[in-house]
Order: C-alpha cells, then sequence, then structure tokens
C-alpha cells in the first residue's frame, strides 16, 4: 500500500503545482496596462492595417513548401559544422545526400501537382 | 541473419511506396500505379510469409525486435493491405484528382503498423504508431463529398491527435517510474507509477482499436471516408493495434490483477455499447463501424486473461477477422462505386444481382456473428475457452449474451441481401480484382474455420513470445 501512497502524494503534488504555477505570478507579478497591451500581437514591430484584408490562398501553399526548405537547411547546419573535418567520409556524404533526397521529394511532389502554378 | 534480411518485408512495402510515389509524380494512369502497388503488396506477403519464423534485432539492440509475434501480425497487415488493393480497382468515392495518390498512403500506412508490431522501444512504438496513423488520417480525408470527407477526417484527426497526447504522457510517466524506454527494462520493474503510465499509453492503441471510451470517431469516420480507406482502417489497423496492446500490457505483469480489472471493464463496455448500437444502423459503414468496436471488446477478452492460451486467442481472432470483415467491406466498395454510401435497403435483391457478392457478404456475416463452419466460431471458442481457464465465467456469460445480441442485426443484414425482394434487378458486373477478393475472402473464412490448426499453432509459438512457456 505504501506504494500507492507514493503516486498519491505524486498526484497531489502534481495538483498543487498546477494550481501554484497560476496562484504565485498573480501575488508576485507586475501590473501593468497600457496601449500595446490591447494589440492583437503585443510584441515585435507594429501591426499594421486590418487583420481583415484578403490576399490569395495560392501564399498559403507556398507557405507549406517553404517548410519542406526549411526543414532541409536546418538539419544541413550541424553537417555544415564538421563537413571540413576528416572524419566527413562519403559514407556521411551520401548519407546526407539521400536525407536530402527523401526531403525534396515534398518540393518535387508539390511542383508536379502544379502548386507552383499561381492561380487566382 | 543480416539486418536486411530480417527487415525484408518492411524494405519491401517501403521500396513500394517508393514506386507508387515516383508513378504518382510522373503521372501514369491510376490503373497501372495500382497493379504495380498489387506486386509490391504480393512480393511484400511473400517475403513476410518466408521470413516468419524469422527473429533477432536488425538495428540497434532492443529497439525493433523481429520475432514470431511480429512476424504473424505482419504477415496479417500485409494481407489485409493486399486485399485492399484488389477492392481498390475503382476509386469511385475518391476524388478524381487524387486517386493515384492512394497507393502511397495504404503502403505507408501498412510500414508504419509493420514497424509498429516490432517497437520494442516505447519512442520507436509512438513513431511507428504516428507513422501508421498519417496515412490513415489522409486517406480518410479523399471522399468525392467534400464535407463529409472532411468530417470524417476531422473527428479522426482530433481524436487522435487527443490520444496521442494522453500516449505521451503515459510514456513520460512510464519513463518517470522506471528510467528506461526499452521494453525489456520497463517489464523487469514495477510501481504504481509505471503501471499508471502505461494505462494512459495504452490510449493510443485502444484508439487504433476503437475500444469503447475511444470507439466515438469510428462510426463518422467509416461513414463520411472512401471506402476502400475504411476498408484499410477496419482491417489491417486492427491487426498493428492488437500486437502493441499485447505487448505493452504484458509489460505490466507483476500488476496483472489491476491492469485486467481496467481492461475488463473496457472489454465489456466495448461489447454491449457496440452492438446494441449496431442494431439501430442503416447505413452499412456505420453498422460495420460499431461492429468493429464490439469485436474490440471481444479480443480484450484473451487479452485480459494474461496466459498464453489468452493472447494465442486473442491473435488468432484478429488475424481471421481481416478475412472476415473484409467480405462486407468489399460489398460496400463494389455496391458504392459510384460514391454513395450503401444502406440496408440498398442490399435487396444482392442474390439475384450477384449471387457471388451475396455469398462473401454471407459468410462475412457468418465470421462476425460467430457461426459455426466459418472461422468467426473458431475465434470466439478459443476466446472463451481462454476466458473460461483464466477463471472469468461471468464474463464468458456477458459475451455469449452479446453474440447472441449481435446474430439480430447480423442476420437481418443476410435476409435483406437474400430474401428481401427488389425492383432493381440489373446484375453487377464484378471487376476481375473484386472476383478474386471475394473468393479469397470466403476461402480464408471457410479453410481457417474448418482447419484452424496450422493458424492456432502459430498463433501459440507468437503468444510464447510474451507469455513463455
Amino acid at each position: 500500500m505504501s506504494d500507492y501512497t507514493q503516486l498519491l502524494i505524486y498526484v497531489a503534488l502534481g495538483v498543487v503545482f498546477g494550481f501554484a504555477a497560476l496562484v504565485v505570478p498573480m501575488l508576485l507579478s507586475p501590473r501593468y496596462k497600457g496601449e500595446k497591451t490591447e494589440q492583437t500581437y503585443e510584441c515585435g514591430v507594429d501591426t499594421i492595417g486590418s487583420a481583415w484584408v484578403r490576399f490569395g490562398i495560392a501564399f498559403y501553399l507556398f507557405a507549406l513548401i517553404f517548410v519542406a526548405f526549411e526543414v532541409d537547411i536546418l538539419y544541413l547546419f550541424p553537417v555544415a559544422l564538421v563537413f571540413s573535418e576528416a572524419a566527413f567520409g562519403w559514407r556521411a556524404f551520401i548519407e546526407v545526400a539521400i536525407f536530402l533526397v527523401i526531403l525534396s521529394l515534398a518540393i518535387v511532389y508539390a511542383w508536379r501537382k502544379g502548386v507552383m502554378r499561381w492561380t487566382r | 541473419m543480416g539486418a536486411l534480411e530480417l527487415f525484408l518485408p518492411e524494405a519491401t512495402i517501403l521500396l513500394g511506396a517508393i514506386v507508387a510515389f515516383l508513378l504518382s509524380v510522373v503521372g501514369v494512369r491510376y490503373r497501372i500505379t495500382w497493379m504495380c502497388s498489387m506486386v509490391m503488396a504480393a512480393l511484400a506477403g511473400v517475403t513476410t510469409a518466408m521470413h516468419l519464423g524469422a527473429h533477432g534485432q536488425p538495428f540497434f539492440p532492443g529497439i525493433y525486435t523481429v520475432d514470431a509475434l511480429s512476424q504473424l501480425l505482419k504477415l496479417g497487415i500485409v494481407g489485409g493491405l493486399f486485399m485492399t488493393l484488389l477492392a481498390s480497382g475503382k476509386l469511385g468515392s475518391v476524388r478524381s484528382n487524387v486517386r493515384v495518390d492512394v497507393p502511397i498512403y495504404l503502403m505507408v500506412s501498412a510500414l508504419g503498423m509493420m514497424m509498429l508490431v516490432s517497437a520494442t522501444e516505447l519512442l520507436t512504438l509512438y513513431v511507428s504508431l504516428e507513422l501508421s496513423a498519417y496515412g490513415l488520417y489522409i486517406l480518410a480525408a479523399l471522399h468525392t463529398m467534400r464535407r463529409q470527407g472532411g468530417e470524417a477526417a476531422a473527428k479522426y484527426i482530433l481524436f487522435g491527435a487527443a490520444s496521442s497526447a494522453v500516449t505521451l504522457y503515459g510514456i513520460s510517466l512510464v519513463y518517470g517510474g522506471t528510467g528506461s524506454t526499452y521494453l525489456s527494462a520497463i517489464a523487469a520493474t514495477s510501481s504504481p507509477l509505471e503501471l499508471v503510465g502505461l494505462v494512459l499509453a495504452l490510449a493510443g492503441v485502444l484508439f487504433k482499436l476503437a475500444v469503447f471510451p475511444f470507439h466515438a470517431w469510428a462510426p463518422d469516420t467509416y461513414e463520411g471516408s472512401p471506402h476502400q480507406s475504411a476498408t484499410f482502417i477496419g482491417t489491417a489497423s486492427k491487426v498493428a493495434a492488437v500486437g502493441v496492446l499485447a505487448r505493452l500490457i504484458f509489460l505490466a505483469l507483476p500488476n496483472k490483477d489491476e491492469l485486467a480489472t481496467v481492461l475488463l471493464i473496457l472489454c465489456i463496455a466495448s461489447m454491449t455499447v457496440g452492438n446494441l448500437a449496431a442494431i439501430v444502423q442503416r447505413d452499412i459503414k456505420r453498422l460495420l463501424a460499431y461492429s468493429t468496436v464490439a469485436h474490440a471488446g471481444y479480443i480484450l477478452i484473451g487479452l485480459l486473461c494474461f496466459s498464453k492460451l489468452g493472447v494465442a486467442a486473442a491473435l488468432f481472432y484478429v488475424l481471421i477477422y481481416v478475412p472476415i470483415a473484409f467480405g462486407p467491406f468489399l460489398v460496400v466498395c463494389v455496391l458504392g462505386a459510384d460514391g454513395s454510401n450503401p444502406t440496408r435497403a440498398s442490399l435487396a435483391g444482392l442474390y439475384h444481382r450477384s449471387p457471388l457478392l451475396a455469398l462473401t457478404l454471407m459468410v462475412g456475416i457468418f465470421g462476425l456473428a460467430g457461426i459455426p463452419p466459418t472461422a468467426g466460431f473458431a475465434g470466439k471458442w478459443f476466446l472463451f475457452t481462454a476466458a473460461i481457464e483464466g477463471q472469468h465465467f461471468w464474463l464468458v456469460v456477458i459475451a455469449a449474451v452479446n453474440v447472441t445480441i449481435s446474430i439480430y442485426y447480423y442476420l437481418s443484414i443476410i435476409k435483406d441481401a437474400y430474401l428481401t425482394p427488389s425492383d432493381d434487378d440489373s446484375a453487377i458486373r464484378l471487376s476481375p480484382a473484386s472476383a478474386v477478393a471475394a473468393c479469397m475472402s470466403i476461402a480464408m473464412v471457410l479453410v481457417a474455420g474448418f482447419y484452424p490448426r496450422p493458424l492456432w499453432e502459430l498463433a501459440e509459438q507468437a503468444a510464447k513470445v510474451l507469455a513463455g512457456g
């Protein structure tokens, strides 16, 4: 039964922690309300115009394809760091090449299925 | 044996997926992609059958295990894939511009399922679970009726995402409780935290199997997804789910009484809810969905015994469930070739319109109901024997009552197909592939019913992996 007491303590601590994360900032954090608090994006650049503008749905598909490109690049940074070292042989090069080919297939697919054609 | 040789069945399916992808990108006609995919699936079936007795760990030790259990289930998955492909000659319910892509998703999903039954490390298991699910999410969304297809896919993916989240939380608790994600290391320890984590981790698998509290997606998804997608979700994915469920619950062997109680409640609820809800359905696919929920309950009977006999019975049942459930689904694929969903009313006069199709339906439905000459009877016999041996007498009584309830709606389907007259007497022409699929389904159900021994022995050997002895 002592095993289950442990579990009970664990669950109780979990509940306490959950509430603590809400209550403690409520007590400690400074209160401030200004002009920027009400903006859609409270950080970064100032918002220009309304969010209710119409734009081509094609942008959405382009954004998705961009992600495929971006994932390629993300994984290439660590490879670039060790590329000049002697231990980086042909085997590693081919492995990276296979990886890139697989990721590029997403772009080839989108290309062939006509996503790149700009229709409005 | 070398790593590649152990991985050959999966590698064949992977190659098939790549071939289907390239054909789709090059832009050949659907018929050619379809035939190439069938050849690859058949090849994978042959390699799987040749590697039935293989065992070993092709990659990093402990992560991916090839054993009797995984190989037997892979045979069921590839069988389900092949039969689904046979029924996919005319994809009337799939939007015409995406038809060429269907074999890709079927193959990738089958690859995920095959990896799922071999995974013996929790993160590998989770990744395989997601790999198999993503293909199915897309397959569910391809219906010609965009509104219904969207609803089907949205319900499937939202329920799937929620149960994945619970699974991941469960895995984190198991890791917290045991300090390892390897199944072999987890099985060696026991703590209440691990048990709680395991029960949560089961959510993702029970979702795939559509067990009672995780079943809400099934009817809507079956109804709104293309017939072939529903066929694949309703056959092959169940095999994978049972395999991984068996592996996971045997991790909690020291605490088996607690886990057995949880499974017992889910089992009774699944059987009862599934069977009672199926009675009022008019749409055949919805009816089959609720019948799947009930059958998930029957399979749990075997698993909650925690014995070799019980696991073997559950494996046997899910393997014969593939050809049994395929029969009615094939009828749906053929009758709904124009994209509509067949209802009970559209079965009227089926016997006069296509005797072979009516026979497929009858054998399949008799199998689901568990009527003697079919494999469904053998499967239920093994399950109930295992339950009685495990001292679950009342469970067998409840299950028997449920089987009786189910016979009511199963037999009324047969009545619609054979006895109800219809104004439309035009003969249904079966394509050669569909006719082959129909004959395969009938033959498998009857052969495994008359002579269950070879399959039962394979299932027993697979069960030895988990339950020893």
